[in-house]
């Protein structure tokens, strides 16, 4: 429908082309913004202005139109062109006025102005109306018939029924849909208003003759079963009795709507007759329902005779299950091997709910098989099952190991710091090996869990004084160990002092598996002191573990190379310096390649050596190309490892590789806005960018494998469309100099110093290396570059050069990590 | 005549359009049978569920891509108003399938008025997917339906009551009920481990809360073949066209065909938050522009705030939230924060959370007829607080809002927002 032709007509002549422009900046005005009074907006209506103008008046009318502009849009209702702008005001009035101007002028319209008004009438619930519309079922217009009858269901009213019963006797096929459509939505309404009689008989209407849609038919067979309470189970019965998937499986699943209890017994008793897969949706729909008779029925489905049903049962019990159906799920594990059954009855003893529900486990728990019992333990710590540690407290002394074990396991998770001292006597009491290990775990885990770590080691420790059995003070040492901190460390390095020499090998094997890195100075000074070897050699594994544990979980300090260094000055034959290099190995530093070099001299530990040094020459070679390079040629040449030897020349390859591009990056993203594209999100400031925002830095590495591997690929790296990423990284100048950062990037990019915003390139397109060239004025000191790099179009990649201003090598700075000032070699 | 026996007077009358006798009015079940009830003749929905396609630019192709993913649908016919479009999308289904079977219409109610398809994917503009989704259920289909499901609060208060009464499984793209970690989120709250829920933040898409009403200037229409340009407006108020009107950047902030910032991500992280509140069937009562973005704060009846905002973290459709005893945060990163921290250590997904894959929940309530967990009460429950938010900026004052009776209290223009006339031959 192009109106826009007629539209014009009502201005002739040139004048068509002014009236369009004025009207075209009005219409270009926020409503609001206008704030034109209704007395000029009704002015306008009712004026020859064109029907675009009319259109934005009627928009400020809906919401500063009073009754005074009732009359004018009753008017504008019959204008085929402007009746709907009328009616998205009056259709959305309250005041009776605008009821009476859509009546008024449904007499008067034709065609499609009086569909509209129908609509209208339809959608207000106008009741006042129905009289009228009545009239129009007999209307020589199918359009206006269809119309009149979907607004006499929104409306609703006995007499708007009656005359639709009427009319649908003799009503032709055309209007079959819509005689449903408006059945329904009277039934609905009847339903609202607690006429359930009414809207039962429509719904009976609807349901029982073919003609109607087969959709229309079961809507209605649902909405009966609200409407005819008394009649719902019969046919809920009938229906799942019914071969028909799609009315058996709509009533099941309507059942757990269903707040009638006569209903839920009669489904209970046809439950067992009914087909395999009915029983199976039933039971999960009565657990749906809840109740007690749906519950007693689901429970008896644990004993049906097919695997599937019984499944679905105690899976149902998972919500419809409590307390009192605590007994038959645990007996079911009782007699039931096969693992699918046994873990759906604990998942359903797991969660369900209610009051008492864990007392009734920990009874049924009492009372269980011993095979059982460690399985159901299991579930008192899923539920956090509050007044079960009494319990576990006494189940530590079962006859059984499974349970004991369970038990101690279940403390662990479950007991909290006051309960440590019942723990701690029980430790004590302890005789032999068995069950030690557990308790000391879960004393470990308890004791973890106060809150001041500085506090997590003084009930452990107040119980040591009071220790008699040497059994039990090697316990509480092992469990210092798990527990870590100063207190602890003090504690057990006294016994490492004592008398005791059992006890004080057990005190550094505590060190030795200690969670913290402050047992390290211990272990040193045990290693450099010595004179035991085996202490010793514990004294080293427990330094290197530490050591190794400390570089994994931050980056490596100086002072885990220091210690390495002084490990490696007192180590006394081969097999010590290797174990000193396997920590070594996996350090990241520039510091740990010039410890492991020298051993490279050393013939005892030349291949323990050279695993270490290209392991650490791989991870700072971007950092670090110059140094590394160095080391890698003297690999490259002198290695007898073939496996080396070829690490050691791909790695010189991908230096040459690198030429002064910036490989060492830690990167952020993907970054992205639902519905923006990638060039959208230029000016979209994302956690980077934001000062005091989290943002999960990762180290980006460069393909060593790629011809280009300065080129970085967010791709393979990050992944994603339409979004953005972050790299950043740290450069350090001796002093203040201006300099040229060389970057291409595909697509957009972003370039911030120190913070500052200095560069922006929004196109799109392929990465071209020194395509672009950014000034750049460094400060003396630390720096820090980061890229924002946008995906817009296919690929996502980046790299950059730093250049000194004229274009040529830059030699005094240093790129990488956070530019720190590069290390300066001590005079030997 | 006492009013009683006027009312049996009636049913009397109203029994003559019944076909049946005196024997009772619901003896019907047994009359049903599986012919009438079945798939329209094609095959069981047990076995098979054959689709068509609705509006279909570049989230529908999305989506449609994720419906064929599963052997046990079958996509027969797209419609599409504009021609690239609607040519690019049979042309996927067609390489999916290997044929040229897919029909291509112009019109939906041509897609709509095949007996063989049992549910349509509908991933028109947000100003179609009201009216689309009701006739839809009008044709007998299930339905697929994109958020957000409407332009005004009457719309999807007559789409959630259309699927009732005809006993249609409607499905709202609010996929994120079924993403493990909104899930969690909204799990954590409603099992009281955030303790009384304080304030949950929910964010909108874009800075601002605005929303345009301009009519741009006519430009010469293209054929009906490349853009059907009145079945595209539907039922929005007519205006000449213009290419840039149905640019997606451009409609979905325009008031006629979207509800711009506060429905584009509200209709996910308000659902969420409603979800989160166990307010699936209310909402919040009290609504107040907090600031010049168009941020609104919002008060549920049980004292929790509901904050509609920029600025959270986690990527996009972000949402936090606060109870007395901890908090939660995550977005479509996938990350997810608590404090105490000790919370995401009961973070799991067995044992009662909904499937994974929305699209599959679709089809699996299709043969199971349960209604899935984006129905489509709660997503008009969800977006009719993102509309009144939107009421409350629109009219820069505070308004009040009765969830039970639907309507603004005391406040007549804010009630008149709440619906729109249908411009014909569009029906609600």
């Amino acid at each position: 429908m192009n109106r826009i032709s007629d539209r014009f007509r009502v201005i002739p002549g040139a004048l068509a082309f002014v009236a369009l422009v004025i009207v075209l900046c009005l219409a270009a005005r926020p409503v609001e913004a206008q704030q034109r009074s209704e007395k000029e907006l009704i002015e306008i209506i009712s004026s020859d202005a064109s029907s675009l103008a009319k259109d934005q008046a009627c928009r400020e009318l809906q919401i500063v139109g009073t009754k005074a502009c009732v009359p004018a849009l009753e008017k504008q209702l019959l204008d085929q062109d402007g009746s709907h702008m009328a009616r998205y005001v009056l259709e959305s009035m309250a005041l009776p006025e605008a009821g009476q101007a859509l009546r008024a002028a449904l007499s008067r319209a034709q065609g499609p102005a009086k569909i509209g008004i129908i609509n209208s009438l339809g959608f207000r619930r106008d009741a006042q109306a129905a009289g009228a519309l009545i009239g129009l079922l007999r209307d020589n217009d199918p359009k206006v018939v269809e119309a009149t009858i979907a607004a006499l269901g929104r409306i609703a009213t006995m007499e708007a029924i009656d005359a639709l019963g009427e009319f649908n006797e003799t009503a032709p096929a055309a209007y079959t849909a819509v005689l449903a459509e408006a059945g329904l939505t009277a039934a609905q309404e009847f339903l609202a208003q607690g006429d359930l009689e009414t809207a039962a008989a429509i719904y009976g209407v609807i349901m029982s003759s073919e003609k109607f849609p087969a959709h229309a038919r079961l809507g209605a067979f649902v909405g009966a079963l609200k409407a005819a309470p008394d009649q719902a189970s019969d046919m809920i019965v009938a229906a799942i009795n019914s071969e028909d998937d799609v009315l058996r499986s709509t009533v099941i699943a309507h059942v757990g709507d269903l707040d009638d209890d006569a209903v839920i017994a009669r489904l209970a008793e046809a439950l067992p007759t009914a087909s395999t897969e009915t029983r199976i949706q039933l039971i999960t729909a009565l657990a749906d329902a809840g109740g007690a008779a749906a519950r007693a029925a689901v429970v008896r489905s644990l004993q049906d005779a097919d695997a599937g049903a019984r499944l679905a049962a105690l899976t149902a019990l998972g919500t419809i299950g409590n307390a009192s159906t605590v007994p038959a799920l645990v007996d079911v594990l009782a007699k039931s091997d096969e693992r699918d059954i046994r873990n759906a009855a604990l998942l359903s003893l797991e969660v369900l709910q209610g009051e008492g529900a864990d007392a009734a486990l920990l009874k049924a728990i009492a009372e269980a098989n011993a095979s059982d019992r460690a399985d159901l333990i299991g579930l008192l710590v899923a539920r956090k099952s509050p007044g079960a540690v009494e319990a576990l407290l006494k189940w530590t002394q079962a006859q059984d190991t499974d349970t004991r074990e369970a038990a101690w396991k279940a403390l662990g998770r479950l007991a909290q710091p006051e309960d440590l001292r019942p723990m701690l006597r029980l430790l004590a009491a302890m005789t032999g090996e068995a069950g030690r290990a557990d308790a000391e775990r879960a004393l470990t885990q308890v004791s973890r869990t106060i809150a001041d770590p500085e506090g997590q080691a003084d009930p452990v420790l107040q119980a040591f004084g009071a220790m008699t059995s040497k059994e039990s003070r090697a316990s509480v040492l092992n469990i210092l160990g798990g527990i870590g901190g100063e207190k602890a460390l003090q504690a057990v390095t006294r016994v490492l002092n004592g008398a005791d020499t059992d006890l004080q090998d057990v005190a550094l094997r505590s060190l030795v598996s200690w969670p913290d890195s402050g047992a390290v100075p211990v272990l040193l000074e045990i290693y450099q002191g010595a004179t035991n070897a085996t202490r010793r050699t514990l004294a080293l594994r427990g330094c290197v573990r530490l050591l190794s544990a400390a570089t994994a979980s931050d980056a490596p300090s100086m002072n885990s190379v220091r210690t390495y260094g002084a490990l490696m000055a007192d180590a006394k034959d081969a097999e010590e310096k290797k174990l000193i290099l396997g920590g070594l190995g996996q350090s990241a530093s520039l510091g740990a390649l010039r410890l492991a070099t020298p051993c490279l001299d050393d013939s005892d530990v030349r291949a323990e050596a050279e695993l270490a040094v290209i392991a650490i020459a791989q991870s700072v070679a971007a950092v670090s190309p110059t140094a590394v390079q160095a080391v890698a040629r003297r690999l490259a040449e002198e290695s007898t490892n073939e496996n080396i030897k070829k690490q050691a020349t791909d790695l010189l390859a991908t230096i040459e590789r690198f030429e002064d591009y910036i490989v060492s990056w830690r990167l952020a993203g993907p970054y992205s806005r639902e519905g923006r594209a990638g060039n959208q999100l230029v000016d979209e400031s994302f956690a980077p960018e934001k000062a005091g925002e989290d943002v999960a830095w990762k180290i980006l590495n460069a393909n060593a494998a790629s011809e280009r591997p300065w080129m970085l690929d967010l791709a393979q790296a990050l992944g994603g469309d339409n979004c953005v990423a972050y790299a950043v990284t740290g450069i350090y100048s001796p002093r203040a100099q201006k300099a040229q950062l060389e970057i291409g990037a595909d697509d957009g990019i972003k370039v911030f110093l120190n913070g500052e915003e200095i560069y922006q390139n929004n196109s799109a397109g392929p990465a071209v290396p020194g395509e672009e060239k950014v000034a750049l004025q460094l400060r003396e000191g630390r720096n820090q570059l980061m890229l924002k790099v946008i995906q817009h179009t296919a690929g996502w990649e980046f790299c950059a050069r730093l250049r000194a201003e004229d274009g040529s090598k830059l030699d005094d700075v240093r790129v990488g990590g956070r530019g720190m000032r590069p290390r300066t070699r001590r005079n030997p | 005549m006492s009013e009683l026996s006027d009312k049996r007077l009636d049913r009397r009358r109203f029994f003559k359009w019944s076909a049946l006798g005196a024997g009772g009015v619901l003896a019907a079940p047994y009359v049903i049978t599986s012919n009438a009830l079945g798939a329209n003749g094609g095959a069981p929905a047990s076995e098979r569920i054959v689709m068509g396609a609705i509006g279909i630019g570049g989230r529908g192709r999305y989506d449609m891509g994720a419906f064929m993913e599963n052997d046990d649908v079958q996509m027969v016919a797209v419609a599409e108003v504009q021609g690239p479009r609607r040519k690019q999308a049979k042309e996927m289904v067609d390489a999916k399938y290997g044929n040229s079977d897919c029909q291509a219409y112009i019109d939906l109610r041509e897609l709509l008025a095949r007996t063989d398809i049992d549910a349509v994917l509908i991933a028109t503009g947000d100003n179609w997917h009201s009216m689309a989704a009701i006739l839809a259920a009008r044709a007998g289909k299930d339905m697929y339906c994109e958020k957000p499901m409407s332009v005004v609060i009457g719309e999807s208060r007559v789409l959630s009551d259309t699927m009732k009464k005809t006993n249609r499984i409607f499905q709202c793209g609010t996929q994120r009920r079924n993403v493990g970690n909104f899930v969690f989120a909204a799990n954590l709250a409603r099992s009281g481990k955030l303790g009384k829920i304080k304030t949950m933040h929910a964010e909108k898409a874009w800075e601002t809360s605005d929303m345009s009403f301009e009519i741009l200037p006519e430009e010469p229409q293209p054929s009906r073949e490349e853009m059907e340009w009145d079945l595209w407006l539907g039922p929005a108020p007519w205006r000449p066209y213009n290419a840039k009107t149905y640019s997606r950047g451009y409609w979905s902030r325009h008031g006629d065909f979207s509800g711009s910032s506060i429905c584009e991500w509200g209709s996910h992280t308000v659902d969420i938050c409603q979800w989160a509140n166990s307010a699936d069937d209310t909402g919040p009562i009290t609504y107040e522009q907090i600031n010049a973005k168009g941020d609104v704060e919002c008060v549920y009846a049980n004292g929790a705030k509901l904050i509609i905002r920029k600025g959270l973290r986690f990527g996009s459709c972000p949402i936090r939230i606060e109870g007395e005893d901890g908090w939660v945060e995550t977005g479509d990163s996938g990350v997810i924060e608590t404090y105490p921290k000790s919370l995401l250590a009961e973070r799991r997904f067995r044992g009662g959370y909904p499937a994974d894959n929305h699209i599959r929940e679709f089809l699996n309530c299709v043969k199971s007829r349960r209604q899935p967990v984006s129905h489509a009460e709660t997503a008009h429950r969800s977006i009719t607080a993102c509309h009144a938010a939107n009421i409350c900026v629109r009219l820069g004052r505070p308004v009040t809002w009765n969830p039970e009776k639907e309507e603004f209290l005391d406040d007549a223009i804010a009630n008149r927002l709440r619906t729109r006339a249908y411009r014909l031959p569009w029906r609600l």
